[in-house]
């Protein structure tokens, strides 16, 4: 049923921290792996080699120039579904093949029902849907609902492949409608956004936003300079093996 | 977004077969039978070939009749429910003036006829009036333009090939529709240009717009993707002026001029070429003006990937 449920019981999601994300790739490449062996059909690699590589991919990460004063700085942004309260995606499929989850919110296609008219791509405003090639059936983020209960793992891997693998602990995986979890406690402590509020499609997802470190304040100010850094001379155990591999 | 065919000649062809089917519930119910039977049936033609077209556009049309049960939430649901009641409706009022039977329910089927084509086309225009995610489409203007098309194209088939259904006075309806259907489609393209992404832009999409102005640095991949292959379609600004002004010229201006060589002639054959090169030049107008619905019209998506 493409209706959307009133409420869910539980609102699991991502909390992203942009102020951490190096933009590795780790939870791309990991998610999927998973993925393309996970829930569903594979994740299609039309032309995964050459020059003009092409495949369907559950999270990707953008970058983006910030401008403050004079001072530039990237940040990483890593997004895949937002697995929205208000998830436009849902409602517009004719097929039933996409719904949002009453028992904890997760946004689903049921790839046995899609019959690949590409709609929910189209409704959702973040590009989060993304159409399998080989199998014609609409691919999204799961937030990997086939490891977090998955009795088979163990208990530290039920948590979604891109949270398990992130080098910088950039993504964090809970309840976002419990106030005591870990991830509502952080967007409660940090500056959190949604995307594209103006959408109204109330994503479950948070981001929190870089500190004020990205700022102009710190970087431009005078004393504090990159060279001093470099020029810097290492001691204890340090000047020690510098010295062993500079000869001196 | 690209402009795929197959939608085009969906939305075109289904809007100008359920206008005749409408305009055949307006005049049918007392004009000759044999006309009215041999319009309704290209009526019905036309509408099937448009949504026989649209399952070109599924990657699994195989299951296509489940696109039939989600009417409850989903526009592209409620108008292939409606497409298939109206086409049955068609179909009994077209079997009722053949064999001449059940006189009563045919006027009712008549008026029912042209409600439930109106509806129809109403359901494939919200189809696109509903995604916010394309702030262009996002306006009542949007099925305003689809029903004016559809109303015009239905109208000006009909005056084409069977004239002999309408009244004198339907010369005028034919200008009223021709002038009133562009005149919306003129407002619609107004709003278009000013609304562009509307309030979404590169800083509430990354929500980093306390940081100043955001630019996008990198794309995730170096390749295009489904996504901008899908919502990045772009059409050069010039390219977009000339387009829109052969669709005025061909859609309206040069069936303007055939109009009064119609209406001006006493070469009876000159006429019917007229007529015929009337509905050719509109119906040609409407298709351009529906592919560039598609071609001008951009999705916040990209936000995230390139400069909008
Ligand atoms: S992010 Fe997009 S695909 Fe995911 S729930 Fe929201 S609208 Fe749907
Ligand atoms: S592509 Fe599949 S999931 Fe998406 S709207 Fe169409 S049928 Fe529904
Ligand atoms: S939750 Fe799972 S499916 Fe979603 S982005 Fe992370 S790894 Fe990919």
């Amino acid at each position: 049923m493409t209706s959307l449920p009133k409420s869910t019981e539980r609102k699991l999601g991502l909390v992203i921290d942009l102020d951490v994300c190096v933009g590795c790739h780790a939870c791309v490449t990991n998610c999927k792996a998973w993925n393309t062996s996970g829930y569903g059909a594979p994740l299609a690699d039309e032309s995964p080699y050459g020059n003009d590589p092409s495949g369907v991919w559950l999270n990707r990460i953008h970058s983006f120039e910030t401008e403050k004063g004079e001072m530039n700085a990237l940040v990483h942004f890593p997004k895949s579904c937002l697995h929205c309260d208000d998830a436009p995606c849902v409602t517009v499929c004719p097929t039933g093949a996409s719904y949002k989850r009453v028992s904890d919110g997760i946004v689903l296609v049921d790839e046995a029902k899609c019959m690949g008219c590409g709609l929910c791509a189209w409704a959702c405003p973040y590009g989060a849907r993304e159409m399998d090639p080989t199998e014609g059936v609409m691919k999204k983020c799961t937030l990997c609902v086939d490891r977090i209960y998955n009795k088979n793992l163990p208990e530290e891997d039920r948590e979604p492949a891109c949270v398990r693998t992130c080098p910088t602990n950039a993504r964090f995986f809970g309840d976002l409608s419990d106030p005591d979890s870990e991830v509502s406690k952080l967007v409660a402590n940090r500056e959190a956004v949604d995307l594209m509020p103006e959408q109204e499609t109330n994503p479950v997802n948070q981001y929190l936003l870089p500190t004020e470190r990205y700022g102009a304040e710190q970087l431009g100010s005078p004393d504090f300079n990159l060279a001093s850094l470099a020029t810097q001379k290492p001691g204890g155990i340090l000047s020690w093996i510098d010295n062993l591999f500079n000869g001196n | 977004m690209h402009p795929a065919v197959s939608i085009i000649v969906f939305s075109t062809f289904s809007g100008v077969g359920f206008g005749i089917c409408f305009w055949l519930g307006v005049l049918g119910p007392n004009a000759n039978a044999q006309t009215v039977i041999i319009a309704g049936f290209f009526g019905l033609v036309l509408a099937v070939i448009g949504l026989l077209s649209s399952l070109f556009h599924l990657r699994r049309p195989a299951r296509a009749v489940r696109a039939l049960s989600q009417w409850r939430s989903s526009w592209l649901s409620r108008e292939g429910v409606m497409a298939i009641v109206t086409l049955s409706c068609v179909f009994l009022f077209l079997v009722g003036r053949f064999f001449n039977l059940f006189i009563d329910l045919v006027t009712i089927l008549a008026v029912l006829m042209s409600l439930l084509s109106l509806a129809t086309v109403y359901s494939t225009a919200m189809i696109y009036t509903q995604l916010k995610a394309i702030p262009a489409w996002h306006t009542i203007l949007t099925p305003l333009v689809y029903i004016g098309f559809a109303l015009l194209s239905g109208m000006a088939f009909i005056f084409s090939f069977m004239s002999s259904l309408l009244g004198d006075g339907m010369l005028l309806v034919n200008l009223v529709l021709l002038l009133g259907s562009w005149g919306i489609w003129f407002l619609w393209v107004l709003r278009s240009d000013r609304i562009g992404l509307g309030s979404s832009n590169v800083e509430t999409a990354t929500g980093l717009g306390k940081f100043g102005n955001i630019t996008p640095f990198e794309p995730p991949h170096l390749g295009p993707n489904y996504l901008t292959r899908e919502m990045g379609y772009t059409l050069p600004r010039s390219k977009s002026r000339l387009l829109r002004a052969t669709t005025l010229t061909i859609g309206l201006v040069i069936p303007l001029l055939l109009f009064c060589f119609i209406f001006f002639s006493s070469i009876p054959w000159l006429v019917e070429v007229f007529k015929f090169l009337y509905f050719c030049s509109a119906f040609a107008g409407i298709f351009i003006s529906r592919w560039l619905f598609f071609a001008e019209a951009r999705h916040t998506t990209m936000l995230y990937y390139r400069k909008e």
